[in-house]
């Protein structure tokens, strides 16, 4: 009797306390489970914006491809050959008064022409694929800077060897956006694009003496429904795996844009 | 160093309560809810002392307060009352209805068993049973709600876990030796002088594991806050 008493109430300790340890252990390895059935869940998520944000930045671009040889083949052509047409009037045979509006209409011919040259190329990038990001920026900045009164500057580091053609056509369109709102939003007048390679990173800034925005504007208007550029910089950046920081002071303001990159390795002279 | 020992196991049932409510006091809670667990502590702080105190000094105890019985069968009935009613206040404990009806039931049989079963100031083997029944259905149904919902329902840092994991262990413990205390006492003195001090030991992990789930649950120091500089 006094045996069996001590044994139940050891038996029965031992049982209630490996009950709620085993109760405890699953509650343990449940939440395990759960966390990482969770984390995989946000990662599939992530991975299927990302094919969405991708699907839609590649028919963005073929769209952009078709329109530009649309206007380089189609409307260039039919521009030229209005050009000649109106080139081959004879001059001869008019009064001062038309000779004027002939020329005045053959220099607006020209310039719309150069227009569309100029539209059909940003668009369609052969430069990009030709000779390089580093040069397209340079071309695209020379395009959008020549002729006025704004001081523009490039310090780009020769290093960067292009990742895939989807990279630097996704940075080249950053740039892009980011110069345009720069001229038309931030009315600056000196510009200084820097780009520097550094523990396979690429650092991009744009620097000007505009009105620029800060990261937390960019975070507003970028989430508006208006803010489409804004929008594709950040889902562009987003794919990228790369990250854009604002900065404004009253002197100036920059955007750096960070993303991984590879280097190029430098040749040995004895090579 | 023997009595220091000896002195912890004896008041085995007060300091960790005491321990848990200094961390009360040293900082501010998070969840609104954990206040009736507090009250619990306090009230608990308070039997505690008093009966331990009585069974220690018994000699000094005038003789109409000498019996402690009454202590521990107001703390049987308060603890799952209380304890109860803060899980029945979680979310995701709402939606089992056999919860309350236990609940009713314990209240009643509480009533039943003072009137007709026994004396209040006899220590309750039918209590015992009630209360660990009541609170061990309390807190599986808790674990296994946890288990079963396929979110996660509850941080781990919640006190609701902390709770449940110190009133398990100390109802799995106490259970059977309360129970059988008496008959051991009877036919094995040493085995239940054994017992005591494992009761202690529950209740220790009981106390301990209150204090670390207040600690978990803080929001701020309510004293000695860090001094920020402002610019």
């Amino acid at each position: 009797m006094n045996n069996n008493l001590t044994l139940i109430v050891i038996l029965g300790i031992v049982v209630m306390l490996g009950l709620m340890l085993g109760v405890l252990l699953a509650v343990f390895f449940n939440f395990r489970k759960k966390r990482q059935h969770r984390k995989a869940l946000e990662s599939l998520k992530e991975q299927q914006q990302n094919q969405l944000i991708e699907a839609a930045i590649r028919s963005e671009e073929t769209e952009r491809h078709r329109i530009a040889e649309t206007l380089h083949d189609e409307v260039g052509a039919i521009l030229s050959s209005a050009k000649l047409h109106l080139l081959g009037i004879k001059q001869v045979s008019l009064d001062e008064k038309d000779k004027k509006l002939h020329e005045k209409g053959a220099g607006l011919l020209n310039q719309v022409i150069q227009k569309v040259r100029g539209i059909s190329h940003n668009l369609h990038s052969n430069i990009l694929k030709e000779f390089g990001l580093n040069e397209a920026i340079r071309h695209f900045l020379q395009q959008v800077t020549g002729g006025t009164m704004i001081k523009a500057e490039t310090r780009l580091d020769e290093r960067y060897i292009s990742v895939s053609a989807e990279t630097d056509i996704s940075l080249y369109r950053i740039i892009q956006e980011l110069l345009n709102n720069t001229l038309k939003y931030a009315k600056a007048t000196q510009i200084m694009i820097r780009s520097i390679l550094q523990e396979g990173q690429l650092r991009l800034t744009i620097t000007h003496n505009g009105n620029g925005l800060s990261q937390s504007e960019f975070e507003t208007f970028s989430f508006q429904q208006e803010g489409l550029g804004l929008k594709n910089i950040r889902n562009r950046i987003l794919l990228l795996k790369g990250s854009i920081l604002y900065s404004k002071s009253p002197e100036e303001s920059s955007i750096q844009i960070t993303l991984p990159v590879q280097i190029k390795p430098v040749l040995d002279a004895k090579d | 160093m023997y009595s220091f020992y000896k002195k912890i196991f004896t008041w085995a049932e007060v300091w960790p309560l005491a321990v848990a409510l200094i961390v009360y006091l040293f900082y501010k809670q998070r969840d609104g809810g954990i206040s009736i667990i507090i009250r619990l502590l306090g009230i608990s702080l308070l039997l505690h002392f008093i009966a331990t105190y009585i069974s220690q000094y018994n000699y000094r105890v005038p003789e109409p307060f000498k019996n402690n019985n009454i202590l521990y069968n107001l703390l049987m009935f308060l603890k799952p009352l209380m304890i109860g009613t803060y899980l029945l206040r979680l979310k995701q404990l709402q939606q089992y209805k056999y919860l309350r009806v236990v609940f009713f039931l314990f209240i009643l049989f509480t009533l039943f068993n003072f009137v007709f079963l026994g004396s209040l100031f006899v220590f309750s083997t039918y209590m015992v049973l009630a209360e660990s029944a009541v609170l061990l259905i309390f807190t599986l149904t808790f674990f296994l709600d946890a288990v079963i919902d396929d979110d996660i329902p509850l941080p781990l840092n919640h006190p609701a876990y902390y709770i449940c994991v110190a009133i398990s262990i100390l109802e799995s413990i106490n259970l059977f030796i309360y129970i059988f205390l008496f008959p051991i006492f009877y036919t094995n003195y040493e085995f239940a002088m054994l017992a005591i001090k494992i009761i202690g030991v529950a209740h220790i992990i009981y106390g301990l594991t209150l204090a670390a789930g207040l600690y978990a649950n803080r929001e701020k120091r309510r004293f000695f806050q860090p001094i920020v500089l402002h610019e």
